[in-house]
């Protein structure tokens, strides 16, 4: 049986949650999906196997691995070629890569890895069917890559601070579900055990792409990793604005991803705990400033976000002992002391809660799916909506859209292989051509146009067909308080990347390093189970936050 | 269209994708053209005949709702959701002058829950029960495929120099 949510009243407001900034903020928690995928696997013992492997000395070649989940098996098919460094972008412009990946609906055979062979490269141009789930590139860490292959080739130690700052051997660029250039549908996957949860086929894909590249430095350079170093190198991703409209366009299922996380912070606030998980507690704040010590990134404004974050955390936690901890209250009286920080802190705050309390907030995990679109209710009166309006809407009602700066960034994709992209809409052509993120203009738009109607809605929107989906949005958010993201998305002063931190936090991602504010790298599973640990059944569930190996 | 020799096959989700991107094209709101999107995707076969109905202009319908309601000049893209809305809501009879069935009409009343059938000349929107429907796999016609890009291209932004470096936030080469 799925477990539930709580009521509504234990749960920190929207209005607070659905900030930009604070959704800028999120860190990977126990239910992000990338450690919901390694507790299944670890669950089901599942092994991979590796089937296939046809590689040069150079690493150019392909590679086929399998692993059995919930009574299926799935297998990632994996190409490598060489590339022009010319060539080598994390951009969706790109037209060639490191390497390319398919995730295979069972075990492929000899003529389905020719096929794949020549149609994985290709990625957005090649020709893909139902049998193949995910399809995804990499480009390598160059630096790293070369650098563990020269130490493995020579005997030498291995270069243990780039592998702790950089964190993995490859990072993707993209990794397409859900039909995208004709693979497999979602819904032909969504049923299976182990594949419910949202972005499971896409999770399970990175996690075989680092087993992958672990294999493949082996190779090149000629020696054995340590277990403890693979487990150091996770699987980079370089993420642009092409994630960022899922939250826009998935309302009610980004309301499922945070109501859960709300209602696991909800749940541990009020908990009763023993010594042990208040040991545990202790232990992971020191890992946590850890981690902290340990993340260090180029841009300058997110750096000092960090810099400031250490010394905030320390001064959260320090004191703390486990008798502390175990008071009456004591943790929801942290959590109210955090707010005199940034939200980042509180952000760090609460994943750190919730981490010790698997058997409490696990079973929420199975909420997060929700294949559900917010539907109109065609029966509201005007006057009805006006209510909803006023009561859940007052951040886009307030927003004067006349001033240039609250109209000023428009979305939109690009001709040049739709590549999702920004403007400024008013010194650059492309505005009549806007990708409909706007949803909060719409909604301001919509309160504008409603007052002075009566009647059902649906009359209204026969004369005001462009208000149908802001209407739908509105009358959502009674149910779903947490479907809208309450902020301008075309403000001059949205940053795009709160955005992907908050989806890729879900995912599981750690160490952001944010090029620009439209533009991240991150690190996934990097701590996480290796392959070989799930062989030997000796996988832990507990990686929250890499640090490095002790 | 015989699905057959020469034919594409796409994923359910990639043609509700480029359906919705054809009808914002032309300038379908967002809702509507979701709504349709969903439709093709369940009925593919009407694929073929949407690209009439994207090939005319968006015009601005006149609704009169004194005895049901009775939509002239309607754009099927755009107004067939509020005439579903209407029979949801009992207001009948909902009758679309000048538009004909088709399988996009067909497809559109599936999804909406409603049958349309022809009378009079007109199109009769009116409670109907299906069956569920299940989006899946189908082969599209490779010309219909294209003129369908056509219209989706329409919501795509011809690239700048300024664009290409500054727009997606990201350089161009990453050998790091």
């Amino acid at each position: 049986m799925k477990d539930a949510v709580i009521a509504e009243a234990g749960l920190r407001h929207s209005e607070e949650v659905m900030r930009l900034s604070r959704m800028g903020a999120m860190f990977p928690s126990r239910l992000s999906f990338l450690r919901s995928l390694t507790r299944r696997l670890i669950a089901d013992k599942s092994n991979v196997s590796r089937h296939h492997w046809d590689m040069d000395a150079e690493g150019f070649g392909t590679a086929v691995y399998s692993v059995d989940l919930g009574g299926h098996t799935y297998s990632l098919f994996a190409i490598t070629q060489p590339l022009d460094p010319d060539m080598r972008t994390d951009r969706v412009i790109a037209e060639a890569w490191d390497s390319a990946f398919v995730l295979y609906d069972g075990l492929p055979n000899a003529l389905e890895i020719a096929r794949l062979s020549k149609n994985a490269p290709l990625q957005e141009l090649g020709q893909f069917t139902q049998k193949d789930l995910c399809l995804s590139r990499a480009n390598k860490s160059v630096r790293l890559f070369d650098q563990i292959v020269t130490s493995l080739r020579n005997g030498a130690d291995l270069p243990m601070g780039m592998i702790q700052d950089i964190g993995y051997l490859m990072r993707t660029t993209a990794v397409y579900g859900n039909g995208k250039f004709g693979i497999a549908d979602r819904s032909e996957i969504d049923a299976r055990p182990g594949l419910q949860g949202p972005f499971m086929a896409e999770m399970l894909t990175v996690w075989l792409i680092r087993t992958f590249t672990h294999d493949l430095v082996e190779h090149v350079g000629g020696g054995k990793l340590p277990d403890h170093v693979k487990r150091q190198l996770g699987i980079g991703n370089s993420t642009g604005l092409g994630m960022a409209p899922f939250l826009v366009s998935h309302p009610l299922l980004l309301h499922s991803w945070m109501i859960c996380r709300e209602t696991a912070l909800a749940r541990v606030r009020v908990t009763e705990f023993g010594m042990d998980t208040a040991v545990q507690l202790i232990d992971l704040s020191r890992r946590a400033a850890q981690h902290l010590l340990e993340w260090n990134i180029a841009d300058p404004l997110h750096h000092a976000r960090i810099v400031k974050l250490r010394r905030e955390w320390a001064g959260l936690t320090c004191g703390l002992t486990a008798e502390l901890l175990m008071a009456e209250g004591a943790l929801d009286r942290l959590l109210l002391q955090s707010v005199a920080g940034s939200e980042d802190l509180q952000e760090l705050t609460v994943s750190w809660m919730i981490e010790p309390f698997g058997d409490l907030v696990d079973g929420l995990t199975e909420c997060m799916a929700n294949p559900y679109e917010p539907t109109l209710d065609a029966a509201m009166d005007c006057a009805e909506l006006g209510s909803a309006l006023a009561v859940h809407c007052g951040y886009a009602t307030a927003v004067d859209f006349t001033a240039p700066h609250a109209t000023e960034q428009f979305w939109y994709v690009s001709e040049a292989k739709l590549e999702p992209r920004i403007g400024k809409r008013h010194t650059e052509a492309g505005a009549d051509r806007e990708s409909p993120l706007d949803i909060t203009r719409q909604i301001h738009s919509l309160a504008q146009d409603l007052p002075g109607h009566t009647g059902p809605i649906w009359q209204f929107l026969a004369y005001f067909p462009q208000h149908r989906l802001a209407v739908q949005r509105v009358q959502a958010l009674a149910d779903n308080p947490y479907s809208e993201i309450r902020d301008n998305l075309v403000d001059a002063d949205m940053a795009p990347v709160d955005m992907l931190r908050c989806k890729l936090s879900f995912f599981g991602a750690s160490k952001f390093d944010p090029k620009s504010q439209l533009w991240t790298r991150i690190t996934l599973a990097q701590g996480a189970p290796l392959a070989s640990d799930l062989a030997a059944e000796k996988a832990r569930d507990d990686w929250w936050l890499p640090v490095s190996a002790p | 269209m015989a699905a057959g020799v020469g034919t594409l096959n796409v994923s359910s989700n990639q043609l509700k994708m480029a359906v919705l991107k054809a009808c914002r094209g032309i300038g379908v709101p967002v809702a509507q053209a979701q709504e349709v999107a969903a439709a093709i995707a369940a009925s593919p076969l009407a694929l073929n005949k949407l690209l009439a109905h994207l090939a005319k202009p968006i015009s601005s319908a006149s609704f009169d709702f004194s005895f049901g309601v009775d939509v002239q000049n309607a754009h099927l893209l755009k107004d067939f959701s509020v005439c579903a809305d209407a029979v949801a809501q009992g207001a009948l009879p909902v009758i679309l002058r000048g538009v004909a069935k088709c399988d996009v009409t067909q497809a559109l009343a599936q999804y909406h829950g409603v049958s349309a059938e022809m009378d009079n000349g007109n199109l009769h929107v009116a409670p109907h029960q299906y069956p569920a429907q299940r989006s899946g796999r189908c082969k599209v016609d490779p010309d219909d495929w294209r003129r369908l890009g056509v219209y989706a291209a329409l919501t795509y932004v011809p690239e700048t120099d300024a664009s290409r470096l500054a727009g997606a936030g990201a350089g161009l080469t990453d050998n790091d």
